[in-house]
């Protein structure tokens, strides 16, 4: 096996750029005494939740394998890192943005618009890997995305607690 | 848990931002302790009440069911 250029450079590169925007996100975030206790509360309850996606995509893809069709390690190791990472920052943005509100994100719609997303992309996912085609994955974004916005459009009026 | 911290807030004429700064949390927090959202560190229930002068009964008062 040869070395890989290319995935070296996405590998690294994405890492440097994904630290480099975590680090300019939390300065800017210090600056409005952004970095406390809710911020730690929110940033670790999504950590926690996002391993719930990583253990699904685990079982999903030891199914695959137990179905017969072979996988890659590079494809494997890709998915996952695709699957926690994704769950951790959408998951964080989803509560980040519950708390931001007057009114609380309805926890129906919610449900919905995560299991559409995450069911889209695993059932697409799922289809690049039987077909071997990579393309499936970018048909996979627009019903994830219709999921985020349905997740996280306003419901009609609320009353408040307080 | 519910909470005494819009009422208190008003009564002194106290915006968001300016209990914000005074307990060195952001505003996003405020919002959601007052909204029954968070229920917040006993350090950081306790400086809200100190923002206000008043004890933590005063401030917060216990309620069935916890966060929203």
């Amino acid at each position: 096996m040869g070395l890989q250029i290319g995935g070296l450079i996405g590998l690294y590169g994405g890492a440097t750029f994904g630290i480099l925007g975590w680090w300019l996100g939390r300065r800017m975030a210090k600056k409005n005494r952004g970095l406390d206790e809710l911020h730690d509360h929110i940033w670790q309850k999504a950590r926690s939740i996002s391993w719930y996606f990583t253990l699904a995509a685990i079982y999903i893809l030891f199914s695959l394998v137990a179905f017969g069709i072979e996988l890659s390690v590079a494809m494997v190791l890709g998915i996952m890192l695709l699957v926690h990472m994704s769950s951790w920052g959408i998951t964080g943005m989803i509560l980040s943005i519950n708390m931001n509100r007057t009114e609380p994100l309805k926890p129906s719609k919610v449900k919905f618009g995560v299991a559409v997303m995450v069911l889209s992309l695993i059932f697409f996912a799922v289809l690049s890997i039987v077909t071997g085609n990579w393309w499936f994955l970018l048909v996979g974004i627009p019903p994830s995305v219709l999921g985020l916005i349905s997740a996280l459009s306003p419901e009609g009026t609320v009353e408040g607690k307080v | 848990m519910r909470n005494q911290i819009k009422d208190l807030r008003k009564a002194m004429k106290m915006t968001q931002e300016d209990l914000s700064k005074r307990v060195g949390v952001s505003r996003q927090s405020i919002i959601a302790i007052e909204s029954g959202k968070y229920n917040p560190s006993l350090e950081l229930a306790y400086n809200i009440s100190k923002a206000f002068d008043r004890t933590i009964e005063e401030v917060f008062i216990f309620d069935e069911g916890g966060e929203r």
